[in-house]
């Protein structure tokens, strides 16, 4: 609750702030609106819906795009474990692609699947892919192995073991894999849609700003932080539940 | 149990380490058979040969029970995501009816009645390697082994454990094959102690005439002790 009251008392200096910047007059208000105008362009775009509708598509985008990553990242990460004759074809490949940012990929994505969803699609599975196997793997390869010779005095099978011993080791890494995952992809898919979109809240932003509307676009940037925020923070729950037994 | 021709040896540094050597021996199945021995003498391997988490370079171990080992390691090895109620069920089964009066009992006998939803952090080091026995217990082995399982507790604690271990021993009569390099653990536990020396083993005293609690005060006891140091000791003198 204590931090709940510095963090309001923040946001109202930053609004203080902003607006005497406003009221000084160095730039017009067509560059730098005023909070008020900025709260309600914000309130008539959830009113008439524009904002919903562009929340639920960027947001569509993102979880089918993190969903086939996060399947991926868990299939690459099992198979690092369970194959680690098979990582040895598919890692440096891996390491390569991990270092080549996804945005630049996107002038060869619109030519060969065009501007449609597929690109974006493949643009957020690209993103989150690689923080989250990395965190999966390490989950599954460092299980403990004391743990599993538990395991094995009890006559599990290795497929047991796997699901009682290495699964639970890992979730910790998995989860914080997933949020590390889930931020990267709400980031590429703003960028996506503002390279190529009709819609999502990257599009909003670039529409606002060709029409010289920079309420929405401020409106936009901060519809974009709090739903950034918000998932992070419904992560860092689920996290803490898990790890509740730690303390 | 009976342990013919055994021998294991690791490479460390390059160099073959023999840590046993044509090992011979023969458990007391009904009572504790307690293996003594110093520090890297080879008993932590022995127990892992015998629960086949490694394999013996040549030997057998022959055994007529259902092959059902319950082992208890140096360290708890508690599941940490558990809640002990949760770990103590580990190797358990499926009978959830039959779980459920199991884990009575396990934690009346244990002594750990209140915390079954306690987890693994939240309990004392002696509470730990209770509930490690307890789950050892759980799944019905016809043989406990147990590596030292008290070697980290203070002196008070690991009396009390000795205690309930014969408890636990004297109740569910199985047999327990219990390593330690703790002469007086040895005394105070065992019925039949062998000493493993060198990688092999080196004597054996038959103390099932014995009755608990022992006063290790007790001329017999002196005695053996005083035979037990000059064997180990008597070795040391040759091979320096
Ligand atoms: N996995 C391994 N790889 C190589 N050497 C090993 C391995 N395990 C044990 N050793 C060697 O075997 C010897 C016996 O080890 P072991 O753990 O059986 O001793 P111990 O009698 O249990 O000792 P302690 O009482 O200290 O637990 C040691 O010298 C050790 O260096
Ligand atoms: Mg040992």
């Amino acid at each position: 609750m204590k931090r709940f009251g510095k963090t309001a008392v923040g946001i109202c200096l930053l609004l203080a702030v902003w607006q005497l910047a406003v009221m000084s007059g160095i730039w017009s208000t067509y560059v730098l609106p005023p909070p008020a105008k900025v709260a309600s362009s914000l309130l008539a775009m959830m009113r008439d819906g524009t904002l919903w509708k562009h929340i639920l598509i960027s947001m569509r985008r993102v979880l089918i795009g993190f969903g086939i990553a996060f399947g991926l990242a868990l299939l690459c990460g099992m198979a690092a474990r369970g194959l680690p004759r098979l990582e040895e074809y598919y890692g440096s490949f891996l390491e390569f692609m991990r270092h080549v940012p996804p945005i630049s990929l996107i002038a060869l994505l619109i030519l060969w699947f065009g501007i449609g969803e597929t690109s974006k699609i493949i643009i957020i599975v690209l993103a989150s892919f690689f923080p989250m196997y990395l965190n999966i793997r390490q989950g599954f390869v460092s299980a403990d192995r004391k743990l599993l010779e538990v395991g094995t005095v009890f006559g599990l099978s290795r497929w047991q073991r796997f699901c009682r011993i290495v699964v639970p080791c890992a979730i910790p890494d998995i989860l914080v894999g997933m949020r590390i995952g889930l931020g990267y992809s709400w980031r590429a898919i703003i960028g996506a849609e503002m390279i190529a979109a009709a819609s999502g809240l990257g599009y909003l932003i670039l529409d606002a700003q060709q029409m010289s509307r920079s309420d929405r676009v401020i409106a936009g940037i901060l519809t974009i932080g709090v739903v950034g925020v918000l998932c992070d923070w419904l992560f860092r729950i689920l996290i803490q539940r898990w790890q509740r037994y730690g303390d | 149990m009976e342990i013919r021709n055994l021998s294991k040896s690791y490479q460390v540094a390059g160099r073959r380490l023999d840590v046993l050597k044509h090992l011979n021996m023969k458990t007391d199945d009904r009572g504790i058979t307690v293996v003594l021995g110093r520090s890297g003498c080879g008993k932590t391997t022995l127990l892992r040969l015998i629960a086949r988490l490694e394999p013996a370079d040549e030997g057998e171990i022959l055994w007529e029970g259902s092959g059902k080992l319950g082992v208890i390691f140096q360290e708890p090895r508690l599941m940490p995501w558990l809640t002990a109620g949760d770990n103590i069920l580990f190797g358990a089964g499926r009978k959830e009816q039959e779980k459920q009066e199991k884990l009575e009992r396990l934690l009346k006998l244990t002594g750990l009645e209140g915390f079954e939803d306690a987890y693994p952090a939240q309990l004392s080091g002696g509470m730990q390697q209770r509930a490690a026995l307890a789950r050892a217990l759980a799944s019905d082995p016809d043989y406990l082994l147990m590596d030292e399982p008290f070697a980290a507790l203070d002196y008070f604690t690991r009396r009390q454990m000795q205690k309930e271990l014969l408890e636990v021993w004297r109740k569910e009569q199985k047999g327990v094959l219990f390593v330690t390099h703790s002469i007086e653990e040895a005394l105070a536990l065992g019925t039949k102690i062998l000493i493993l020396d060198g990688g092999v083993c080196r004597k054996e005293y038959d103390l099932t005439g014995y009755p608990y609690p022992r006063d290790l005060l007790d001329g017999d006891m002196i005695a053996i002790r005083k035979d037990i140091i000059e064997h180990i000791e008597e070795r040391e003198e040759t091979t320096l």
